[in-house]
């Protein structure tokens, strides 16, 4: 069964991917909850046409995780060298436009003229989660992590804001808030500059069983969180049902998050205020795609440095 | 000309010490510290603030360290029968070697795609990793003015 949707039709074709049918509250897959604490990956898909931007999510995201927020501690520490910049977002709470430490999720519009049709389509913007998240595997620090259910944390009472982080996500995700966190005990002056801030997918609400606030809260039910498996293949009919397309699954090697929409993501690319904070919808090659080879150079090197050991002893008994 | 008893060539030695110096500097360049305090604004240092760049480095000059240890770990085992033993100093460091090779490899280990440590185990790796490796350094500058030597050997004995 195949039906063509204006691109600015809001209507919910969550109909199509049998939840509405089976008429649950708040998107979450039956199971969902047992298999995040099993530790199997669980993924959000977004039927993104459907977003009326009515902020309801960020208003939750905010509600919900304030408690996470930082309360830096003024003055700041002197830096040094004095170029290296401190960044406070603690007198700018309320800005919802980009991610900042206090806003971890905004909505971001595109606007443009695709296949002879204007579209406007909003995109809630977060962290996607990362199946081999750079952010967490380069985190000199052990700050950022990757936990067995896909979410993957920065945690803040390690973190020294150093910014590695977002330096090495592609969407540059990671927002920094000087002033708080374990760097102010080492040498504040020195090394470290606050705590990395970003999505951390409602891990706590997750971990009781709890659907994060942001699905739960949309008047639209957009979103749809469950096992990864099951999530893409809904993501994949939900796209073949609009002819739409998919971001997210080979983004960076494979994320957790999957937006579905009926214009290409180039073009919505295009269309969107991009910068600190606003991130692109481009294609991006998997970062950690090396580590397959490093890792194998580091197993095959002790075997070889063996072998060459044994073969030059019996050399030297030879002769 | 050979030193260490016999285990080690010159050239071999070289490598391993040359392998260590790149693994310590790459090792630091994960911090994000070289671009904050102006070195990869030094002509010809540009790669020092490259994350990615320091993080293949990393694992190179690893494979080349775990090459010429485990040569030697082979010869020392072998030849140990011949009154070649470890000095406390060259267990200690030996331990420290082990306990950064180990924790370095489940560091690799977790990059690969499909291969997850709790968030526990994975902060802890880390931080025994930079611990023992602050701890080597300490050993190895001890070492270095005390003249440790790894090997000890009968025949030798100062
Ligand atoms: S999107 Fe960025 S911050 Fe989020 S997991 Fe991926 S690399 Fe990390
Ligand atoms: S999952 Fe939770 S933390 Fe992430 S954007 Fe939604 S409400 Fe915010
Ligand atoms: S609550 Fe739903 S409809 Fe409203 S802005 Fe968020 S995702 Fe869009």
């Amino acid at each position: 069964m195949k039906q063509k949707k204006s691109f600015s039709g809001n209507i919910s074709r969550r109909g199509f991917l049998g939840l509405a049918a089976a008429g649950l509250a708040g998107a979450m897959m039956p199971g969902t909850a047992g298999a995040a604490r099993r530790g199997e990956e669980i993924a959000t898909l977004l039927d993104i046409e459907s977003c009326i931007n009515c902020g309801q999510c960020v208003q939750a995201c905010r509600e919900v995780n304030g408690h996470k927020y930082p309360e830096p501690e003024k003055p700041f520490p002197e830096m040094f060298p004095a170029r290296v910049k401190t960044e406070d977002w603690s007198e700018k709470r309320d800005i919802s436009d980009r991610l900042t430490p206090y806003n971890w999720l905004y909505i971001q519009t595109s606007r443009g003229h695709y296949n002879g049709r204007d579209f406007e389509i909003h995109i809630p913007r977060r962290c996607l989660h990362c199946q081999n998240p750079p952010c967490a595997n380069l985190c000199p620090w052990g700050a950022a992590v990757r936990e067995t259910n896909g979410i993957v944390r920065i945690n803040d009472r390690i973190c020294l804001g150093g910014g590695k982080c977002r330096d090495v996500c592609p969407w540059l995700i990671p927002q920094r808030q000087t002033g708080v966190g374990m760097y102010l005990d080492l040498m504040p002056r020195f090394a470290g500059n606050g705590v990395m801030y970003k999505c951390d997918r409602c891990y706590d609400r997750i971990a009781l069983g709890k659907i994060p606030a942001c699905i739960e809260v949309c008047p639209m039910q957009l979103q749809t969180i469950g096992p990864r498996e099951s999530i893409l293949r809904q993501a994949r009919e939900l796209a073949q049902d609009l002819d739409g397309y998919i971001y997210g699954d080979v983004e960076n090697g494979g994320t957790n998050t999957f937006y579905v929409s009926p214009v290409p993501f180039e073009v919505l690319s295009d269309n969107i205020v991009k910068g600190p904070g606003r991130p692109h919808l481009e294609y991006v090659e998997n970062t950690m795609a090396r580590s397959e080879l490093l890792t194998a150079a580091l197993i095959t090197a002790p075997l070889a440095g063996a072998a060459a050991g044994l073969l030059s002893l019996k050399a030297k008994k030879k002769s | 000309m050979k030193n260490n008893y016999d285990i080690a060539s010159r050239w071999e030695t070289l490598i391993f010490k040359f392998s260590v110096a790149v693994l310590v500097l790459s090792g630091l360049a994960q911090m994000p510290l070289f671009k904050r305090y102006y070195i990869s604004e030094i002509p010809g240092l540009a790669w020092t603030a490259d994350f990615h760049f320091n993080h293949i480095l990393h694992h190179v000059a690893a494979a080349v360290l775990l090459f010429v240890l485990f040569r030697w770990s082979v010869i020392y085992l072998r030849t140990k029968k011949h009154g070649i033993r470890l000095s406390i100093s060259g267990w200690i460091r030996t331990g420290l070697f082990a306990t950064i090779i180990i924790t370095g490899l489940l560091r690799a280990l977790k990059n690969l795609p499909g291969f997850y440590f709790s968030p526990l185990a994975t902060t802890s790796i880390i931080w025994i990793h930079l611990t023992a490796s602050a701890l080597l350094g300490v050993a190895a500058i001890y070492a270095y003015f005390a003249a440790g030597k790894y090997l000890t050997h009968p025949n030798f004995s100062k």
